[in-house]
């Protein structure tokens, strides 16, 4: 199996201070037909996040140990948190009720006990894969309708504006001391740039971009 | 005495008076102090007395009186002192020999000068008796506490030889300045009586020596059963201890079981799924199953070591490798310290470092230490532990220096006794237990604040005959 196919099915960052665990784990997964990427720390994952990526763009998920020397995975998730939307699995042999809460809280997909039977690492991890692809896949759509938004002249942008308040282009045309037929000319126009098909879909695409 | 009358009434109790001390002296040749010297030298000067007063006629004058007599004399002096001795109040040598010489003194001026033979015999009978009634009074003491039937025995046979030399006394008076007319019978009846007293105050001496020879191997053997009984306490605390302190690292260890655990379930898991869907090459199976083994076998070293940390039982006694324990204790430690964050330096000497002892209780010792550390470094963001094991001057010091805060000198005296402790969960035991195992082995631990800051302990323990280079 090729490189670019194992990124399509997916990507999983492994991090464990144990090499052995990175050792089998890989193994396991790879035989899956995923992508494996390993870390020993937390650290060394956070220090390369912003370095240019040999793999084509797919679904991605890390998978993390909780006991570790440097920083522990509660920590990690935090300071993940703030930098992307990956979906995130913690892992632990020795935790407690308390750790698998907190890493829930702060938005953990799953918390799997070591040993990890091979079905449920498998399953979770194509739970949160399925996660990552539907993040992915909104992501691109919002950052196409900002693109066609941004098409729009300031003066269309207005009218569009307020198209989706649900105001009559006479209103509009007032307050913006338009022609009703210009506010038309306008209102025609900026179906055409966020290739909406009705006004319904304006006024979506509108809500969306500044809810 | 005279002893004009029968060479044979001296000679006969003289020779067996001179025998008795012997005995003694013989039959307590374990239990010899200065009180039983004493003793046997007063028995031996009577006896030696009495001999001289058997062949007062065969002797020159001076041989016969005054030296019978001053034997006499010195000998129940001895006696007393002996039994003062006993009681921790003798008297001073010199007023001895101030009062041996006052007595040969007033003796020869009544003898030589005087020529006065009632008041001679007068004189000698009030000093013996004097003495015989502090023999007696001595005897009496040490007989009330603790019970002893044989200073009983000699008191009473003291007293009743004092009765006779009164008797004695009373006949001189009743004869009104001259010599009493059955004087002869009278110093044979007194004669009897004092190799009778001797004999008794003899059996009697010998039964308290016995009678606290016992009683000392009785105190003996029950202070060695309440030490026994103490050690066996010990080990027993001690191995409960060693026991928290692995329920302590519960956690831990139960982390550091599941990691090898995990590498195996999974290795194992890959095997299996890709040998059913004939996914896999027999070199990457074979390179599974080496991972699984390989885990396998780091569990087993972790049960080992659990097991040998707490296996009961009594003590060992044999070389032990003082580096070694402390590099499988940090193991034992080594995920906990790590969850903490505490960073370890372990400066060894690189061959063994061989003390005597039990590994187990030394064992605790350092775990005890470095788990004393730990918490003393909960609060503080720099975490780190420095370890120097070291020779010098014929001992082992291993040396711990935490950069927690270090000791509150105000609490520094209450440090390490039992029951005490700074910690919320502590049974402020394990300082208290690794001072007591130190002890037995011999060895010291000290607590101090370092120069550089945190606290240091020190573990000495004295190096094995050989293991110094």
């Amino acid at each position: 199996m090729d490189q670019a196919e194992r990124c399509r099915r997916g990507r999983i960052v492994l991090i464990d201070d144990d090499a052995e665990i990175l050792a089998a784990v890989t193994s396991l997964l790879e035989l899956e037909g995923y992508l494996c990427e390993t870390y020993a720390s937390a650290l060394d994952y956070l220090g390369q996040l912003g370095a240019p990526r040999r793999c084509p763009p797919g679904p991605c998920c890390v998978l993390l140990d909780v006991m570790m020397p440097d920083l522990d995975g509660l920590e990690a998730q935090r300071r993940l948190a703030g930098l992307d939307d990956t979906p995130l699995l913690l892992m632990s042999g020795a935790s407690g009720v308390q750790e698998a809460v907190t890493a829930f809280r702060a938005g953990a997909l799953d918390f799997l006990i070591k040993p990890i039977e091979a079905e449920t690492l498998l399953e979770a991890v194509e739970k949160a894969l399925a996660v990552s692809r539907a993040r992915q896949a909104t992501r691109a759509r919002t950052q196409d309708q900002s693109r066609r938004l941004a098409a729009l002249t300031p003066r269309e942008h207005d009218v569009a504006v307020r198209v989706a308040r649900g105001k009559l282009n006479r209103v509009i045309g007032e307050e913006l001391g338009l022609a009703l037929r210009t506010v038309k000319l306008y209102r025609q126009r900026c179906l055409e740039k966020l290739e909406a098909s009705s006004t319904a879909d304006l006024i979506r695409i509108l809500q969306e971009e500044d809810p | 005495m005279t002893g004009q009358e029968g060479t044979l009434s001296h000679l006969t109790p003289g020779l067996i008076n001179l025998l008795l001390p012997v005995l003694i002296w013989v039959a307590l040749a374990r239990l010899r102090s200065p009180v039983v010297a004493l003793w046997c030298l007063g028995s031996l000067l009577g006896a030696g007395s009495l001999l001289l007063d058997g062949f007062t006629g065969s002797l020159p004058d001076w041989v016969g009186f005054p030296g019978a007599n001053l034997l006499a004399f010195a000998g129940l002096l001895c006696t007393v002192q002996a039994l003062r001795q006993d009681r921790g109040v003798p008297w001073r040598l010199r007023w001895l020999v101030v009062a041996s010489l006052g007595y040969l003194l007033v003796h020869e001026l009544l003898r030589l000068g005087l020529g006065q033979v009632p008041l001679r015999l007068g004189f000698v009978a009030l000093t013996n008796l004097i003495l015989l009634l502090q023999v007696a009074g001595w005897a009496w003491r040490i007989a009330r506490r603790p019970k002893s039937p044989g200073a009983l025995t000699m008191a009473v046979a003291y007293l009743f030889l004092a009765g006779g030399l009164v008797h004695f006394l009373l006949e001189l008076v009743l004869a009104g300045g001259g010599v009493p007319t059955r004087l002869g019978a009278l110093a044979i009846g007194i004669n009897s009586a004092g190799v009778l007293a001797d004999l008794a105050g003899d059996v009697g001496f010998l039964g308290v020596a016995l009678e606290r020879s016992v009683h000392h191997w009785q105190k003996a053997a029950a202070s060695q059963a309440r030490l026994e009984e103490h050690l066996r306490l010990g080990n027993q605390v001690a191995q409960l201890e060693r026991q928290r302190s692995l329920g302590l690292m519960a956690g831990s260890l139960a982390h550091e079981l599941n990691q090898p655990l995990t590498a195996i379930l999974a290795s194992a898991q890959a095997v299996r799924r890709s040998a059913a869907a004939k996914r896999l090459g027999s070199v990457q199976s074979l390179e599974l199953l080496d991972k699984v083994i390989f885990n396998t076998r780091r569990i087993t070293g972790i049960t080992e070591r659990i097991r040998g940390f707490i296996r009961p039982g009594g003590l060992d006694s044999a070389p032990v490798d003082l580096e070694l324990i402390t590099r499988d204790m940090l193991e034992l430690m080594q995920p906990e310290l790590r969850r903490h964050g505490i960073r370890v330096v372990f400066q060894a000497v690189g061959e063994p470092v061989l003390v005597q002892g039990d590994a187990i209780q030394l064992s605790q010792v350092v775990l005890n230490a470095l788990r004393n550390a730990l918490e003393a470094m909960q609060l503080v963001p720099d975490r780190s532990l420095q370890i120097m094991l070291t020779r010098s001057a014929g001992e082992a010091v291993l040396c711990l220096r935490d950069s927690g805060p270090g000791l509150d000198p105000a609490l520094a005296d209450q440090v390490g006794t039992p029951y005490f402790t700074t910690k919320e969960q502590g049974l402020g035991l394990g300082l208290s237990i690794s001072t007591a195992i130190l002890r037995h082995h011999q060895g010291s631990l000290t607590l101090r604040n370092a120069e550089e800051g945190g606290a240091c302990v020190d573990i000495r323990l004295p190096l094995l005959a050989g293991g110094v280079p």
